[in-house]
């Protein structure tokens, strides 16, 4: 896990030059998602900022992008700026939106099919937990489908763990046909 | 007179001559041909009562040949016969015993071979019968099972508070967990 670690970090800086310690500026932005629709909006909002983000202003980048979004990723852009760990010059600046955008992408996703509509609460532990036993963070792609019953089914990297109670079910009434025949 | 009268009679005179010249040789000729023709014609008459009296004479003596003839034919046509319908007969028997022989053969191997048939189609619907019952024994099974796992879902499915939803999730990432699909 630590070598892992390691390897993601040296890969930041491959990334990025401008940012001192990359990994540590862009844990606020990954910690605030943990499923595949929180990753599309906070890529939607980077996007954003990074084409309409230097037209003539000076400053941070919170300070620049409040005038065209009101969306909760400058309070992320504000933390990492009291931090110091935000670059100071613009060129320095749009590179380190860049780099965020192509790390987020990186992230490894967990496609969980489950029987009910999760709350974010849950979603949020569901995401830290996988991302603790993954050993880096890892977002959810959740789909639901009511006809699983109850439990969930896991694809990550082409492996799948299928634990439901549909399938519990089935196997119950096999065996119980096999066992009135 | 004068000389072209003269000679006018004169010519008139040969000419009367030769006529009665040529008369008279005609004469002699039919009279010698009228004596040559009634020979002819007796000649002719004893050749006609020649040629009757022969034809006669063949005639009989073809007839008593020809009855010797077929007097004797008629004989060995009859032993001809005789034999021929005596040696049909026989060969006629010898058959009707052959084709005897051999319906009874069809007879007994039709049997053999309807007996053999109805064995077959027996065993065959036999068989039939039972993968027919097989078959919708399954389908039954089938519907049975897809009854009983959708009522089992919308029992389950409505029985299952959100938390054991939310519980049943976290047993489940523990066993994919041991599935050791995260390495």
């Amino acid at each position: 896990m630590i070598q892992e670690k390691v390897s993601r970090v040296s890969k930041a800086s491959q990334v990025s030059s401008v940012t001192a310690n990359p990994e540590i500026a862009f844990k606020p932005f990954e910690n605030s998602i943990y499923d595949l629709r929180g990753y599309l909006r906070m890529n939607d909002d980077l996007e954003l900022i990074e084409r309409s983000l230097f037209r003539g202003k000076e400053g941070t980048i919170s300070f620049k992008a409040r005038d065209f979004t009101t969306s909760s990723i400058i309070n992320l852009f504000e933390d990492i700026e009291k931090a110091g760990l935000e670059p100071p010059t613009d060129q320095k600046q749009k590179k380190f939106l860049q780099d965020l955008i192509v790390y987020l992408k990186t992230l490894p996703i967990l496609k969980i099919t489950l029987a009910f509509s999760p709350t974010n609460t849950f979603l949020e532990r569901l995401g830290n937990q996988v991302s603790t036993i993954v050993g880096t963070k890892t977002l959810l792609d959740v789909v639901v489908d009511e006809f699983i019953v109850g439990g969930a089914i896991f694809e990550f990297k082409g492996k799948i763990s299928k634990h439901t109670l549909d399938e519990e079910l089935e196997g119950v009434l096999a065996r119980s046909v096999v066992g009135s025949q | 007179m004068d000389l072209p009268n003269l000679n006018q009679n004169l010519v008139n005179v040969i000419s009367l001559g030769v006529s009665l010249l040529t008369f008279v040789l005609v004469l002699a000729l039919l009279y010698k041909n009228s004596k040559n023709y009634s020979n002819e014609e007796k000649f002719l008459a004893a050749d006609n009562h020649f040629r009757e009296h022969l034809s006669k004479k063949i005639e009989e003596l073809a007839v008593s040949t020809i009855s010797e003839i077929t007097s004797d034919s008629s004989d060995r046509v009859e032993k001809e016969v005789e034999k021929f319908i005596r040696e049909l007969s026989d060969l006629s028997s010898a058959k009707g015993r052959e084709i005897a022989a051999f319906v009874q053969k069809s007879e007994q191997e039709q049997v053999k071979e309807s007996q053999f048939f109805v064995a077959n189609m027996l065993s065959k619907a036999e068989k039939e019968v039972e993968e027919y019952k097989k078959n919708k024994l399954g389908k039954v099974d089938t519907q049975i099972r897809e009854i009983v796992i959708s009522a089992a879902r919308e029992v389950i499915g409505r029985a299952i508070s959100l938390s054991e939803h939310e519980d049943l999730v976290n047993k489940a990432l523990e066993k994919a967990k041991k599935d050791q699909i995260f390495t």
